[in-house]
């Protein structure tokens, strides 16, 4: 199993913001969908 | 037949009760500090009693128990002293709360901690702007200990042998261990604290000092409190508008990346940060969020849409964003007031949000709720069923999840999803049928007592000092139950049966 080391747990954070935007991004898409479509 | 408990049974959870609530007390002196940064005189008379409180509480349990030399802990010591423990943190940490003259009484201010440490986020407090920022701090720092756990707190500060401790993190609905030490997995913990605590400070600090314009002072501190609480999945804000008072969709997105760090798997942490990156796509739990999240945003996003409770694009997109995802991560931090949740939302986004705060986000982190990796482990089995009954049946059917490791989906795991499950919807329930008794209509009284067995903390308004006394307590037994998931706290009943009623 890998250890941890400073790059490792930065490059960890990164991924981690990535996902949190991803899901934003997702969810935001989904409102907007659902705004624009329903009477 | 049931068989009493013996004097070294007591003596042992004496024992470990009176180290966890001395440790519990020490973390009393932060709040004297911040009262000296800000030069208040009161607050620190106020938190100098709590601490020589729970010091002498600490202490006295531990001389009377006088334990002889190296005593191993059973499982059932260790769930006692859990469950007694939060119940024990509650009554002390109320103690600064009630004498700051905020909370109309002592079950106020317990209720109070009780909300704080179980991360739950609902709120008793009167005239929380004027509240001194020693109090103020204090119940964000109760989100911070509950959130990581009352008893990694004092593994972390008190102990230095793993047995002992092991069976005592278990029983704060702790099942997986991160690393093969129970006191390096506390440590772990704590290091991923650290790393977002510095982090989501300086974003939540920034974020309040140029988009809102607070003084850097006030920004530090905000961002201080808000982090507490967003990354244990908490609720609690320094002031009584909750997010509201922000006015900035940058600072609310600000929080929403504290609550996502907050509701991933401290498992999933480790995994991503040794460099595994590739479990946050097969995880169980990533992939049972990803699918809860979006059918919570459809729920949401189509109940608003047809309460047409927002006629414009930003507003209905930004408020129903951030309640979905403050519901689902069980954090309940509150962009729209609270009686306008039910009054103009409309009964499908309700209904959204109720599934959201039920379902809870992953285990082995801040948040409360079913878990989903529970309901993983159900929808798994169900369709493992559904396949077996599509099947010759001499076929053997087997279900494969990926939850850091490859396992393979037997009875037992899914008798205990299934169980701890239906305990969850029997507490949202009963908690129900407890607002009715007291007069509420049933959806507001579904909506409080889900919010406060899941430990989210959204309110619909339910929740105000003058609400009835028994229903305060029912809400503090459902925050303690819902926090520890059940087992540890019905092993404490069980024992406090035996002891009255063993041979």
């Amino acid at each position: 199993m890998k250890s941890l080391r400073v790059g490792r747990i930065a490059a960890g954070i990164l991924f981690e913001a990535a996902f949190t935007a991803a899901l934003f991004l997702v969810l935001t898409c989904v409102f907007i969908v659902v705004f624009f479509v329903t009477p | 037949m049931i068989l009493r408990p013996q004097a070294l049974d007591l003596r042992l959870i004496a024992h470990f009760l009176g180290k966890i609530v001395l440790a519990f007390g020490l973390t009393m002196a932060l709040p004297i500090g911040v009262a000296v940064v800000f030069g208040e005189q009161v607050p620190v008379i106020d938190f100098a009693v709590g601490l020589l409180a729970s010091v002498c509480v600490g202490l006295a349990l531990i001389v009377a128990a006088r334990l002889p030399g190296k005593t191993d802990m059973e499982w059932a010591h260790g769930m006692v002293v859990v469950a007694a423990a939060w119940v024990g943190c509650m009554f002390l940490g109320a103690v600064p709360l009630v004498l700051s003259g905020h909370w109309g009484s002592y079950l106020d201010a317990c209720f109070e901690a009780m909300s704080g440490l179980a991360t739950t986020g609902l709120v008793l407090v009167k005239d929380l702007d004027h509240l001194s920022h020693a109090a103020n701090f204090w119940r964000h720092l109760l989100m911070f200990l509950g959130g990581q756990g009352v008893i990694v707190v004092a593994i972390s500060l008190l102990f230095r042998h793993s047995p002992g401790a092991f069976p005592l993190y278990v029983g704060e609905a702790r099942e997986e261990k991160i690393l093969p030490n129970v006191i390096e997995t506390a440590k772990f913990i704590w290091l991923v604290s650290f790393v977002y605590f510095v982090l989501g400070t300086a974003l939540l600090s920034a974020a309040g000092r140029f988009a809102v314009g607070l003084p850097w002072k006030d920004a530090v501190f905000h961002g201080v409190c808000f982090f507490m609480a967003g990354f244990d999945t908490g609720g609690f804000a320094p002031q009584s508008q909750n997010i509201i008072f922000y006015q900035s969709g940058v600072f609310e997105m600000a929080t929403i990346v504290v609550m996502v760090w907050g509701a991933i798997n401290f498992n999933l942490h480790y995994a991503i940060w040794t460099g595994r990156r590739a479990e946050m796509r097969r995880d169980i739990e990533v992939r049972t969020f990803a699918a809860t999240m979006t059918l919570v945003a459809v729920l949401v996003a189509l109940g608003l849409a047809q309460s047409q409770a927002y006629s414009g694009a930003w507003g209905f997109v930004r408020r129903g964003v951030y309640q979905a995802v403050s519901a689902h991560t069980g954090t309940g931090f509150q962009s729209v007031y609270a009686p306008e949740l039910l009054a103009s939302w409309g009964p499908l986004a309700v209904v959204g949000l109720l599934f959201a705060m039920g379902l809870g986000a992953s285990a082995c982190s801040t948040t409360g709720g079913m878990k989903l990796l529970r309901v993983g482990i159900i929808a798994k089995a169900l369709r493992e069923d559904v396949k077996r009954s599509l099947s010759p049946e001499s076929a053997l059917v087997t279900t494969r999840l990926r939850h850091l490791r490859d396992t393979f989906l037997d009875d037992r795991m899914v008798r205990s999803a299934a169980l701890i499950v239906l305990a969850y919807i029997i507490l949202y329930l009963a908690g129900a049928a407890a607002g009715c008794f007291f007069g509420y209509d049933f959806v507001s009284a579904l909506f409080e007592s889900t919010s406060a067995a899941a430990n989210v903390g959204l309110s619909c308004g339910l929740t105000d000092p003058l609400m009835p006394a028994g229903l305060k307590v029912v809400y503090i037994v459902q925050m303690w139950l819902g926090r520890l998931e059940f087992v540890s706290a019905f092993v404490l009943i069980g024992f406090l049966w035996s002891f009255l009623r063993g041979k």
